[in-house]
């Protein structure tokens, strides 16, 4: 696409013909030098790093273009992609909310259309588009956290958006915060660093990677436990419990009570 | 949900009553489900002041009458045939003149009577397997409950209390108790549906008003009652009463003081001084201006506060945006470098709001879904909030921790009555 990731091949494969090889990469030389001056974002894929290469395909494959722009430079419809991190990428595509299928209040989990290895090709050319944002976290160990102290942490950070067990709420205009039930150990951290769509963004001075952890592994273990009653009722504490006995099993009773009657 | 209901024929197989689907021409057919009298009622009122039977009660009367089976002033009871049980002894004088006993006997005092078979149509073939049948189901659902009973008993000390959570446990008195109790019912509905006779019984309603002399002899008998006691002429009878009346309350009210301690001034404080760092409310650690990424939160308080709860008007938002974001001047005055700081006891009925949007920089309270807006203000743009959440003044000490510039300049939370 750019002129640099066609000098590489090119120079390689023309080693007989000295001269005319070094005019030809001069020239390239020059090119590139110029493109980078000329262009916003020319930094884009100066590696001949085949995992940037096939980022960049995928970038193309799945047309993420069409809404983050050529270059990842973002649109009217999509932000810009330049400076998110890998994280972000990885979070967004292995949820499966990136590619979009179609806009609206907010992008639903659903089965990713890449492999894993994939995403991290993708984010692997992402990242080379600009520098800065979070690496893809490493989350080993989570388990080894303290939940005690990431309960405290998710009911002061977390819970008032996605409840108390990470069953999700509402949001404002059909926006929501998911529920936390599928997520992997990665994604959460990622969530957290990368703050996707309107959820804030909790960086490492905000909660520490010891705190993430420990958040963690309270979501995982709490999302572990039974349901001492069978069904969760969507685990949103006792109103929906209260909810159920009322409407459906005393209604039902009541139902019943009538049909008897007429049956009599 | 009567509409929707068809009305339940009293026996949809028989064939002697030709014209079941029919609108009922007698009451006692309308009164045969509960959906029947909500569709056909059965009126009392309309008949006002009427002291006599109900139309529907003598719609019945004329019909027996014009049957001729009883006299119209005493409803005669009829026993009709069981449904399914005991075979009716046919064709012998004895079991007619039983029958013709029935007939001939008065009714009940208080007006029940039972009407004849033919009148609702409940003649069925009767057929003893279809009795044993009835009677082994409803024996085995007996012995279901009983079983479901034991086992509930067995597994009370069988099953480990706190093998998943309990859920085992739960499940087993859970289901057992609940199983146990449909098949008892069941098998009582069962009972009295296939086993028992199917009479239609007919108790009349009276009318429910007092006859026109009762009202007006009570009546008379308040107003001598209220003349008597001299009301309009006694007069410092009367004020004197109305003063006792009138004070009477008064240490009711007295007594509301014991319920606790004025707030005096202590709803206006919030704990905040000119000065104090900005603290994370979990580590009870400073805030260095940098730490927040953009888009980033924090709920914080002020340094050296003891619990969250001896501190409940002190939670307060710190939020940083996007340079540029911040919409208003007052707003932007009151930031440093994009990070705001704002209350977070909602202005409506105080619960602690951290919903926060950072793209569409909106705060949403979860109680009653104030929505403010944090760019703005934190103007309220929907819901019950009475108003704006109040701004905190940040600054940065020499450290570089963030601090309060000053306290909250108004009462933060929700409106109380001194707060004017």
């Amino acid at each position: 696409m750019t002129p640099s990731t066609l000098a590489a091949p090119r120079a390689g494969g023309r080693r007989r013909r000295l001269a005319s090889a070094m005019i030809v990469l001069v020239a390239l030389g020059l090119l590139t030098l110029l493109y980078s001056v000329l262009a916003p974002r020319g930094t884009a894929a100066s590696s001949t790093d085949p995992d940037l290469a096939a980022g960049r395909d995928l970038f193309n494959k799945y047309s993420c273009a069409s809404c983050h722009g050529l270059n990842g430079e973002g649109g009217q419809r999509a932000p810009s992609l330049i400076g998110v991190g890998q994280a972000a990428v990885d979070f967004q595509v292995g949820t499966g909310r990136m590619p979009l299928q179609h806009h609206g209040a907010q992008a639903p989990r659903k089965k990713p259309v890449m492999t894993e290895a994939q995403i991290h090709q993708l984010a692997a050319y992402i990242a080379s588009l600009g520098p800065g944002g979070p690496p893809i976290p490493d989350v080993t160990g989570y388990q080894n956290a303290d939940v005690a102290y990431g309960g405290a942490l998710f009911r002061t950070n977390c819970a008032q958006c996605h409840n108390f067990v990470g069953s999700g709420g509402e949001l404002t205009y059909g926006k929501y915060a998911p529920s936390l039930a599928e997520a992997t150990p990665t994604q959460i951290y990622e969530a957290m660093v990368t703050g996707p769509e309107n959820m804030p963004v909790f960086g490492e001075k905000t909660i520490t990677p010891e705190q993430k952890l420990a958040i963690i592994n309270y979501v995982k273990s709490i999302r572990a436990q039974a349901d001492p009653g069978g069904a969760g009722l969507g685990r949103i504490g006792p109103v929906s419990e209260t909810l159920v006995g009322i409407l459906v099993a005393l209604g039902g009773c009541v139902l019943a009570a009538l049909w008897i009657g007429t049956r009599a | 949900m009567s509409d929707e209901t068809p009305q339940t024929p009293e026996t949809p197989e028989t064939p002697e009553t030709p014209a079941q689907s029919e609108p009922p021409k007698t009451a006692a057919e309308a009164t045969g489900s509960v959906f029947g009298r909500l569709k056909h009622p059965v009126s009392t009122s309309g008949a006002a002041r009427q002291r006599s039977t109900s139309a529907s009660a003598r719609e019945i009367e004329g019909e027996v009458l014009r049957r001729g089976n009883m006299a119209p002033d005493v409803p005669d009871s009829v026993r009709p045939r069981r449904k399914v049980g005991r075979r009716r002894t046919e064709g012998t004088a004895a079991a007619e003149a039983a029958a013709e006993a029935h007939l001939t006997r008065p009714s009940d005092s208080d007006g029940t009577h039972f009407l004849p078979e033919s009148e609702h149509g409940t003649s069925e073939p009767l057929d003893p397997r279809e009795d044993k049948f009835a009677e082994l189901l409803v024996a085995s659902l007996f012995g279901l409950a009983t079983i479901a009973t034991i086992w509930v008993c067995i597994a009370y000390f069988a099953i480990p209390a706190h093998e998943r959570l309990g859920q085992w446990m739960n499940f087993s008195l859970g289901g057992g108790i609940a199983i146990a109790l449909l098949a008892t019912g069941a098998g009582l509905v069962l009972w009295a549906k296939r086993l028992l006779p199917h009479d239609l019984a007919v108790q009349e309603r009276h009318n429910p008003y007092s006859p026109e002399e009762e009202e007006l002899l009570a009546e008379e008998t308040f107003l001598k009652g209220v003349t008597t006691l001299g009301l309009g002429q006694r007069k410092m009878l009367r004020r004197s009463l109305l003063g006792v009346l009138a004070i009477l309350p008064l240490p009711a009210v007295l007594f509301l003081k014991d319920m606790g301690p004025l707030p005096t001034t202590k709803l206006r404080k919030s704990g905040w001084k000119a000065g104090a760092r900005l603290v994370d409310v979990e580590t009870k650690l400073p805030i260095k201006l940098g730490d927040l990424e953009i888009g980033g939160i924090k709920t914080v308080m002020p340094e050296g506060f003891t619990t969250p709860d001896e501190n409940a008007l002190a939670p307060t938002m710190l939020i940083r945006f996007a340079p540029g974001e911040i919409r208003s001047k007052k707003e932007r005055a009151w930031a440093k470098d994009d990070h705001v700081a704002y209350s977070k006891i909602c202005t409506h009925a105080g619960c602690p709001i951290s919903l926060y949007e950072h793209q569409t920089h909106h705060l949403l309270c979860p109680c009653h879904q104030s929505t403010f807006d944090m760019a703005n203000d934190a103007k309220v743009i929907f819901g019950p909030a009475a108003r704006n959440l109040p701004q905190l003044e940040l600054d940065v000490d020499a450290d570089g921790y963030f601090i309060a510039k000053a306290p909250y300049n108004q009462p933060v939370g929700p409106s109380f009555w001194e707060r004017g």
